[in-house]
């Protein structure tokens, strides 16, 4: 994962509890907001994939253990890309395998979405473990 | 608030009250565990007036019951969302629910 530039400008670890969760995901849009980042993604798609992310991170990552954390940063690249890095506790995963979202008899999987989701608006990767995911998100 | 189920004929009409549907699972379980609940159905009416937020696992919902009655009624079972939020109706396309389901967007 490229680490390149990055001054932290936000950071924030919560424990996997819903609540914890929807808290989080509205302090990171309002902080986006309010340093006037300029995103390509609209206000909505912004919630939905943080959403997304930090979900992921609790649920696969986690397991809803609500002892394990859930580490969040907001960070700048040198081209002026929002990053954003969410980490879990988890054992990781290979993102090789993220399940389709239709399986083999062309029906849609009830689950598998959430990084679908994100992939349409933004960049994904993880670290070689699979418990880091960074989203990037373009400026205007 | 609980969600209004009515029956009329072979249609059911799901009212939504929960504005976020996130997982929860509160539809599934009306409308599949609850042993009342017709299930060789041809039409299944949701009605997302109150609902502003759907993520994948509210997706993941939809989706679980599309599959629960079309297995049931052989895919003769139709499913409507009506005035859905064009967001939302934006996202059910992107997941390509759009390809099951028909999606009337509300008048905004």
């Amino acid at each position: 994962m490229n680490k390149a530039a990055g001054k932290i400008l936000y950071k924030s670890t919560i424990n996997s509890l819903n609540e914890e969760r929807l808290n989080l995901i509205q302090k990171v849009v309002d902080f986006i907001l309010k340093e006037k980042i300029n995103l390509e993604i609209d206000r909505y798609e912004l919630y939905l994939i943080l959403d997304e992310a930090i979900t992921n991170a609790m649920d696969h990552g986690n397991r809803w253990d609500k002892s394990k954390k859930v580490t969040l940063r907001l960070e700048k690249d040198l081209e002026n890309n929002l990053k954003l890095y969410i980490k879990d506790e988890g054992i990781g995963f290979n993102p090789n395998i993220i399940p389709e979202i239709l399986n083999r008899n062309g029906k849609l999987n009830p689950r598998g979405r959430g990084i679908y989701i994100i992939r349409r608006f933004c960049q994904i990767s993880w670290n070689v473990t699979g418990n880091e995911a960074c989203l990037t998100l373009k400026t205007k | 608030m609980k969600n209004i189920i009515n029956y009329t004929d072979d249609n059911i009409n799901v009212i939504i009250k929960s504005p976020r549907i996130e997982g929860e699972n509160t539809i599934f379980e009306s409308l599949v565990e609850d042993e009342t609940t017709p299930k060789n159905v041809s039409k299944i009416t949701f009605d997302m007036s109150d609902v502003k937020y759907v993520n994948s696992l509210g997706i993941a919902e939809f989706i679980s019951i599309v599959r629960f009655f079309t297995n049931i009624s052989n895919g003769n079972t139709k499913y409507t969302f009506i005035n859905v939020d064009k967001n939302i109706a934006k996202l059910f396309h992107i997941v390509e629910l759009g390809s099951l389901v028909h999606i009337e967007e509300k008048d905004n």
